[in-house]
Formats: structure tokens, sequence, C-alpha cells
């Protein structure tokens, strides 16, 4: 279970930032910097711009925080689904600002294709990865990343983008069988016309 | 409703392997393309994980941020 923040720590570190206490909000920027970095960098594919744009993530943080209620539940959870709700609404707002909107995502594929035990026989580079992931819906991009770059659980993840439990496990299946056609498919393609 | 709750249990089975994954559990019971896919997936993150460790990203910006945000108001947190 990834524990990122005890709860009662993130109440008072909160708490506190909402009273802009310097050193609270710096324990945020040491928290989620990196990880907002991480998750802008990986969508973006621009280093210079993915940094802008972390920066701009706390700027946004700061003008709004004191307006932010984290309700009932986990306050960990609430806190960093909205640090990351920040950051996805800037990259769809760098995307449209750009007019380099990303290749329409694909479909969701829930063919049997991706249940097969065929062997995807490759160890695979974050290139890879990362051209197919482009290709799904900003949602999907979303939940892998952070599933898989930060190690949030689905029941987490559920949480903090105020989705069921079952909701975020049907995305992230339909979003992993999306890429492993993508990235059988061309091996497949090569195989039959003879090219390797 | 067959068809979902077979859906659902591929959810499931999937959840649970990469959870295993992610724990650092590479028996792997399960061989279908997305549970090798979320075994690449993790082991590509875990490099770089290792990697972030040794070299951490610069980031002093927040200190420029926040004296901006306290001295000269919301606005002016912008110029950053």
């Amino acid at each position: 279970m990834h524990e990122l923040l005890p709860p009662a720590e993130a109440r008072e570190v909160l708490r506190r930032a909402q009273a802009y206490e310097e050193r609270a909000l710096t324990r945020l920027y040491q928290l989620f910097s990196d990880r907002i970095f991480r998750f802008i960098y990986y969508r973006i594919q621009d280093r210079p711009r993915a940094e802008e744009l972390t920066n701009e993530v706390f700027v946004r943080l700061l003008e709004n925080v004191e307006n932010f209620r984290p309700g009932g539940g986990d306050v960990t959870l609430a806190l960093t689904g909205w640090i990351f709700t920040i950051a996805r609404n800037l990259i769809i707002d760098d995307y449209r600002r750009q007019k380099k909107r990303a290749a329409e995502p694909l479909p969701d594929d829930d063919t049997d294709l991706a249940d097969e035990t065929l062997d995807l026989d490759v160890r695979l580079t974050r290139a890879d990865l990362q051209i197919a992931l482009a290709q799904l819906t900003e949602e999907q991009q979303t939940v892998l990343l952070l599933r898989f770059e930060e190690g949030f659980t689905s029941a987490q993840i559920a949480t903090m983008l105020g989705k069921t439990d079952m909701a975020i496990k049907a995305l992230q299946r339909r979003a992993l069988a999306t890429m492993a056609r993508l990235l059988t498919l061309p091996r497949a393609d090569a195989a039959r016309t003879g090219m390797s | 409703m067959e068809h979902r709750q077979e859906n659902r249990e591929r959810d499931e089975r999937l959840d649970q392997e990469i959870d295993r994954v992610l724990a650092g559990d590479s028996s792997a019971p399960d061989d279908t393309l997305t549970a090798q896919l979320a075994r690449e997936f993790a082991r590509l993150a875990a490099e770089q994980a290792r990697a972030r460790r040794s070299g951490a990203r610069g980031g002093a910006a927040i200190h420029f941020i926040f004296y901006r945000r306290s001295r000269g108001g919301r606005r002016s947190a912008r110029r950053y």
C-alpha cells in the first residue's frame, strides 16, 4: 500500500499550507514536485516545458490551496488527487494552447487478443512504452502512470479520481490491452510480410 | 451479464497480478499479454526509480515562487 504521507500529517501540513506557512508549502513541494514533473514529462515528452508546467502546478496550488476542502475521507489521497488534477488540467490546456493535439486516442480494446498467452517476447524500452501510452485516452494514461510510476493501488486511484475501484480496474485492463495490441501488432505484421 | 462477470474477473486477476509485480514478485502465474505488459511497465518504472535515486532533478524554483507570492500577492506569483 502506497503511503505518501500519514493522514494525520497530511491534515496538519494542509492546515498550515492553507495559512501560507512556507515550511508547509515547501513540504508539499518536496513531496510532490518530482512526482508531478514525472507525470507531466511522461505525457508531453518535453523536459523544459515539463519543468515550466510543474512550476505552474505549484503556482496554482498556492493560488487555490486556501479554498481546497479534502472532504471526510483520506486527506492524503484527496490532496494527491487534487494536485494531480491540477497537473492533468494544465497538460490538457497546454495541448490546446499549442494546438498540438495528441493523436486521437484509440478506442478501448477489449478483444481477446490481449488475454491470449502469446509471448510479448521482448524487453520493451521506455520509448516503446511512451509511444504506446500516448495512444491512450487521457484518463487511461493517468491511471497507468499513477499505478505503475507512482505505485498507488487501484482503490487509492479510485479515491483520488472520484471513481469506483471496479471502474479503475476496468480502465487499467482496457488500457493495457490497447497497449499490448499496439506493441504486438507491428511485429505480427512484420512477420507476415517477412520482415524482422 | 455473463460477459460482464467474466470481464470483472479478468479485471480483478490483472489487478492482483499488478499488485504482485509492483511488490517485486516475479513468479508470474499470469502469462496473458496484458500481464506481460504490466510486468514490463513495472520493470521500466523500477529502473527509472533507481536512476532517479542516483541523480535527483534540480528544482529550487519553489522558494522563488513562494517568495513572490508572499511579497507581491497572488498574480505576481506567476512571474517566476
